[in-house]
């Protein structure tokens, strides 16, 4: 070999890249150097290091880099060959990547804060003859940096008859008390059916007694007039709850921006009916007896880039003259479930608007609460299951990408 | 879940060479690192890395950063704004997920242009297309390295154009820190369904934002700090390029305030052949006086004791102890003795 050709060939190794692709904290790693290119002939690789405590090593006989990686690094591996005799080093790139998981903090709520409310809050009944599971949860992005969970819901029987009110809200995350807004909201729709006189049912029940499945049209408009009549003066009642909340503690209502999911459900002989409001992007979906199709309830406030959730505070929302279909009311002789969530589990689950129409999404989640999940969590929705609560707690802590969001999930079944 | 994707579209013209991109690769590494720790920029991000010069390509694909892997930036010859505007347009075209009925498409792309030269074609077309498609819907912010670049020229591609005073390493990671941060934050506020677009607070030692208003230096060609030559090998006929940085000495007749301008040795770099095809062959050369520069380097190829042989078809090659050298640009064998006086070279537009 000439003296430039010897210069050239330690150039070129020199120049020459080892790529060893990234390892992750915890994953099995194995990847052999391929070392057939002909600068490579002749070369022996002697040692590595930087190696030390990662949980790694190299194996010189069959050229490997093996383990399971400790710690997460970002290393500059330092190769020392033997060339003709000569050593030689060479640096080479190698990352260990964190367990993304494992970069989340859980940081503590500030319990001295005078709107302090807990992390999680879960809860089961009895329904008519179907039960109900509930569970709110702290998401990771408020637990990372010590926020209070922002999610909200309450359910309860309104008066005598057997009527329940469930409302679901979302605060909005740069509302300062968003925490408080969602729960006045909740509380204030669920207490306002609690203090309805019982009377106040009296022309819609007649209405659902003297109906056969399935009903008619006309009477259909009939229902949901009715459903606005007895639903919107307890949206303006969160409202207005809400803005008298926001005097009273000098905060703007603004602070306060929260979404509303109000369902008010009934068992009758034959049937069942449900009637809704919403404002926000809390979907309330329910599914057919034999599980094949689903009505969306409420109509979702989103747009494209995010930040275009309308919310209850918002006063214009009462007076816009699409307020009318904010509500919805249904008769049906059956069902399997009714859900109401938050954008926590919607985003995670659903993603679009449109999939909330597609059942086979629904058919989904439903299997992924019976365990066909990652982390084999299982919710058994059957009557009289003592632990229901607690299984769905644990199934809302499912990992998805890029959603860290509060989550709450309301389940009738 | 929603991707935010980030595009570099990289300068790699050929005064980028030596330590800025050096400085530039440990950079980007550094960037990647401080976003893995970062538990929203980890599981949004998606980084691809572009680069420019006479040409454009894709270096490093769209892709998770748990994916990324350093690479290694190649050097070109001119600076073609439009082709690597071209290029971007191309790749944000083939990549970028819409919004569907069953699918959120990804967050607005945040786009980092790092340039340090004029360009040295017409950008207008690609420009006026730059406008028409994409300004709405991505986020780019334009970073000139050094004087040179003209900013008329950015100012029409964004309002976001900043000067990056690139003297330093120090100045450079600063840099690098600033453009992490200005991700990291928009990472956090796509979570928060905010803009998702958000630069982090500028340090004026180290980048400042432009003035739209205020008239801009007239166009050059040249980059006037660094001379680049282009020169082959004889032995290996790989390319390789020398640099040289512009220094100002005192005249002889100095007590009048005069200087003389001279470039002093940089370095000598073997570039592979991807710096052709990273180049703009149609450009034509500029001529520099030999006089002007101080110092030849050896050949960074064979080692050969003298890098900056001229042959009577005007390219440079490298030459050794041997009587009689053949050109490899022109395989033309001649004998060199060391010429006196001063000649014109041809040199790089950088
Ligand atoms: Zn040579
Ligand atoms: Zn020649």
């Amino acid at each position: 070999m000439e003296k430039w050709e010897i210069f050239q060939w330690k150039k070129s190794l020199e120049e020459k890249r080892i790529v060893l692709p990234n390892a992750t904290v915890g994953k099995s790693y194995r990847q052999e150097l391929d070392l057939s290119a002909a600068e490579w002939n002749e070369v022996i690789i002697s040692n590595i290091n930087g190696l030390e405590h990662t949980g790694l090593a190299y194996d010189t006989e069959s050229n490997t880099l093996t383990g399971i990686p400790l710690v997460s690094a970002d290393l500059k591996l330092v190769f020392n060959l033997i060339i003709a005799g000569e050593s030689m080093e060479k640096k080479v790139p190698f990352a260990i990547n964190p367990d993304p998981r494992s970069l989340w903090k859980t940081i503590d709520t500030d319990r001295d804060d005078p709107w302090w409310k807990p992390d999680e809050f879960l809860s089961q009944q009895a329904l008519g003859s179907k039960s109900l599971v509930a569970a709110s949860k702290r998401g990771r992005a408020h637990a990372n940096v010590g926020k209070f969970r922002e999610d909200h819901y309450a359910c309860a029987t309104a008066g005598k008859r057997g009527w329940h009110t469930i409302a679901v809200s979302d605060g909005a995350g740069s509302a300062d008390l968003s925490r408080l807004g969602s729960k006045i909201a909740c509380e204030a729709a669920v207490s306002y059916f609690r203090q309805l006189s019982d009377s106040a049912f009296d022309e819609l029940e007649t209405l659902v007694n003297g109906t056969t499945l399935p009903i008619a049209q006309p009477l259909e408009q009939k229902l949901q007039e009715l459903a606005v009549k007895l639903l919107s003066p307890a949206a303006l009642e969160v409202h207005g709850e809400l803005s008298r909340k926001a005097i009273s503690i000098d905060a703007s209502l603004a602070d306060l921006h929260a979404t509303l999911a109000l369902c008010l459900i009934k068992q009758f002989q034959n049937a069942w009916v449900i009637l809704t409001f919403s404002v926000g992007d809390c979907p309330i979906g329910l599914i057919s007896s034999n599980e094949e199709e689903v009505s969306v309830l409420n109509w979702l406030d989103t747009g494209e880039y995010g930040g275009a959730t309308r919310f209850l505070t918002m006063p214009e929302i009462l007076e816009q003259p699409d307020f009318h279909t904010r509500f919805s009311a249904r008769i049906v002789s059956d069902f399997s479930y009714l859900m109401m969530m938050s954008d926590g589990i919607y985003d995670a689950k659903f993603e679009t608007a449109f999939n909330l129409s597609q059942p086979k999404i629904w058919k989904q989640l439903i299997a992924d609460l019976k365990g066909e999940n990652p982390d084999g969590h299982q919710v058994d929705l059957v009557k009289e299951n003592p632990d229901v609560a607690t299984q769905l707690s644990s199934w809302m802590d499912f990992w998805s990408t890029g959603n860290h969001d509060d989550r709450t999930l309301v389940i009738i079944y | 879940m929603r991707r935010l994707p980030i595009y570099f579209l990289i300068d790699i013209s050929e005064s980028m060479i030596g330590e800025p991109i050096q400085n530039v690769e440990e950079g980007l590494a550094n960037i990647i690192k401080a976003l893995k720790a970062d538990p929203y920029a980890i599981e949004t991000v998606w980084v691809s890395i572009l680069v420019f010069a006479g040409q454009a390509k894709t270096i490093v694909p769209l892709q998770e950063i748990a994916d990324f892997y350093p690479p290694r930036f190649p050097i070109g010859g001119g600076t073609s704004l439009s082709k690597g505007l071209g290029h971007l347009m191309y790749e944000l075209r083939s990549n970028i997920i819409k919004t569907t009925h069953e699918q959120k498409g990804d967050w607005k792309p945040i786009i980092f242009l790092l340039t340090d030269g004029v360009p040295t074609d017409d950008s207008r077309t690609a420009i006026q297309e730059w406008k028409q498609n994409w300004q709405k819907s991505t986020n780019l912010v334009a970073i000139s390295f050094g004087q040179e670049t003209d900013l008329s020229l950015l100012t029409e591609l964004t309002e976001n154009v900043l000067m990056f005073n690139n003297s330093d390493t120090a100045q450079y990671t600063a840099f690098f820190k600033w453009v992490t941060d200005s991700i990291k934050t928009s990472s956090v506020s796509v979570d928060n369904s905010a803009s998702g677009f958000e630069l982090a607070k500028l340090d004026d030692k180290v980048i400042s934002k432009i003035d739209l208003n205020k008239k801009t230096i007239p166009q050059e060609y040249i980059d006037p700090n660094y001379v680049v030559l282009a020169a082959k090998c004889q032995n290996t006929k790989r390319p390789y390029l020398m640099k040289y940085k512009k220094v100002l000495n005192d005249s002889p007749f100095s007590d009048l305030g005069l200087q003389t301008v001279a470039y002093r040795l940089n370095g000598a770099f073997q570039v592979d052949n991807s710096y052709y095809e990273l180049s703009d062959q149609s450009v034509n050369s500029f001529k520099i006086n030999s006089e002007e520069l101080i110092g030849a380097p050896t050949c960074p190829s064979c080692g050969n004791q003298y890098g900056l042989a001229i042959c009577s078809c005007g390219k440079i090659h490298c030459i050794g102890e041997e009587e009689y050298s053949t050109c490899p640009w022109c395989d033309t064998k001649a004998q060199y003795g060391t010429g006196g006086g001063g000649f014109d070279i041809n040199r790089t537009q950088g």
